[in-house]
């Protein structure tokens, strides 16, 4: 736990905006409490500028031994406030308390006296590991170790991510609503998150051709799924005026990684689908809403960058279909 | 529990984020130190209802690391959140949090 106030983590980034990019944003965290603000247009086409937010306190107990299930609470509001003219979405504004359990497991479990000596030993004499400054000449043993030691020490972390399990689950109480506040709907629920094995490698596929070898590994497609039961106070917009309860499945998965070396390509796709609605929702083809967002940032200079982004499918606040892309000058200012 | 070295805890960490394939290219082991959290997009883009998923994940590693090891380390997620922390001072609090 950070145990100061800490106003790191501040990014500030302005960008002209075409359509659907951030336009500014602060990040950051401060006594377990992380942040996070966007000044940004609504994600659909001729969408309203609007203020982003996502606040979050999460604690956790964990013992010595970071193995199994542990278990924590989660308190956090967000939403999106459009400048202007608001939008009709109950979906606009949440706040959020839940119960959070995590499960981890490692092959690399405890290990004999003899190889935790041996491997603090070549940790160390690790040269990466030694400061700059420090002139002091290094142990003569550490000259000893052969690369295939080095090898083996490597071996050891790699250890940490084979037949490693981890996901987490959640059971959650949210409340949405709209922008005003005035409409809203309680939302109970169950959802389980964790890293899609495999599929990254696929997707990596083209990717990868683009660049050349480097230390850099594509990381798992992160996926959430969840059931929720809704139950709207009165009718409301997305519902097309049911104020009668209905379940909702929820998806989300996100994904990056890097193109010609330098460039990070990252991706979402986001989407429900509502169970049992109402006829006018069924004609209205309105039980199955999902969008993707395809977006990569590319350097112009130090601070500024060119902001390319593609976005398909039923996008929220108004769950038109759209495909549409989007073009933008972001800078950073740090 | 054995106490680790300021050398251990940077040799555990840099070693740590060079297997798993966070560096981005460039980053050498006479730079790493200087390597933030947020160039090595964990967790980015966030998933909305689980947005610290990969750091936790990362947070559970290197406290695992150290337990097979014989120490004992405080969970890092607080620091993981912290885009502009860098991996040096990542190694420097993870020694210093030993428990």
């Amino acid at each position: 736990m950070i145990g100061r106030m800490r106003m790191c983590g501040c990014l500030c980034a302005l960008v002209t905006t075409l359509r659907g990019a951030t336009a500014a944003q602060i990040v950051g965290s401060a006594s377990g409490v992380t942040y996070d603000v966007d000044i940004r247009k609504a994600t659909e086409e001729n969408g309203a500028f609007g203020v982003d937010f996502d606040v979050r306190y999460d604690r956790e107990r964990s013992g010595p031994n970071p193995q199994g299930h542990h278990y924590g609470l989660g308190l956090r509001a967000g939403g999106f406030q459009a400048l202007g003219a608001g939008t009709g979405d109950v979906n606009e504004m949440f706040g959020e308390v839940a119960v959070r359990g995590r499960y981890y497991r490692s092959g690399l479990m405890s290990l004999p006296a003899w190889q935790q000596t041996r491997y603090l030993q070549l940790a160390e004499c690790d040269p990466a590991a030694r400061e700059p400054s420090d002139s002091t000449e290094p142990d003569p043993r550490c000259s000893e170790y052969t690369a295939a030691d080095w090898a083996e020490y490597n071996e050891l972390i790699r250890r940490l991510g084979k037949q490693r399990r981890f996901y987490s689950y959640d059971l959650h109480y949210r409340y949405e609503s709209t922008q005003d506040l005035t409409r809203g709907q309680n939302v109970f629920g169950l959802g389980v998150s964790g890293e899609v094995p495999r599929l990254a490698e696929a997707l990596d596929v083209i990717p990868a051709l683009t660049r050349d070898s480097s230390g850099f590994r594509p990381q798992e497609v992160r996926g959430y799924a969840g059931i929720d039961y809704v139950d709207p106070q009165s009718d409301v917009a997305l519902v097309l005026g049911a104020a009668s309860p209905f379940w909702r499945a929820r998806w989300e998965f996100a994904w990056n990684t890097q193109v010609f070396n330098a460039l990070v390509l990252r991706a979402t796709w986001y989407g429900h689908y509502l169970f049992a609605v109402p006829e006018p929702v069924k004609v209205a083809d309105r039980t199955f809403n999902a969008f993707l967002q395809v977006w990569l940032n590319y350097p112009v200079t130090s601070e500024t960058a060119l902001l390319i982004k593609y976005v398909t499918g039923r996008v929220p606040p108004e769950y038109e279909s759209t495909s549409m892309g989007s073009l933008g000058f972001s800078l950073t200012l740090q | 529990m054995a106490t680790f070295t300021p050398t251990q805890c940077r040799s555990l960490v840099y070693r740590y984020f060079l297997v798993e394939g966070w560096l981005p290219r460039g980053t050498t082991a006479q730079n790493w130190r200087d390597l933030t959290i947020r160039r090595m997009q964990i967790d980015d883009p966030p998933l909305p209802s689980d947005q610290d998923l990969q750091k936790r994940r990362i947070a559970l590693d290197l406290q695992n690391l150290f337990f097979v090891l014989g120490g004992e380390l405080e969970s890092p997620i607080d620091q993981l959140r912290d885009g502009t922390l860098t991996l040096g001072e990542l190694a420097r609090w993870c020694c210093g949090h030993q428990t």
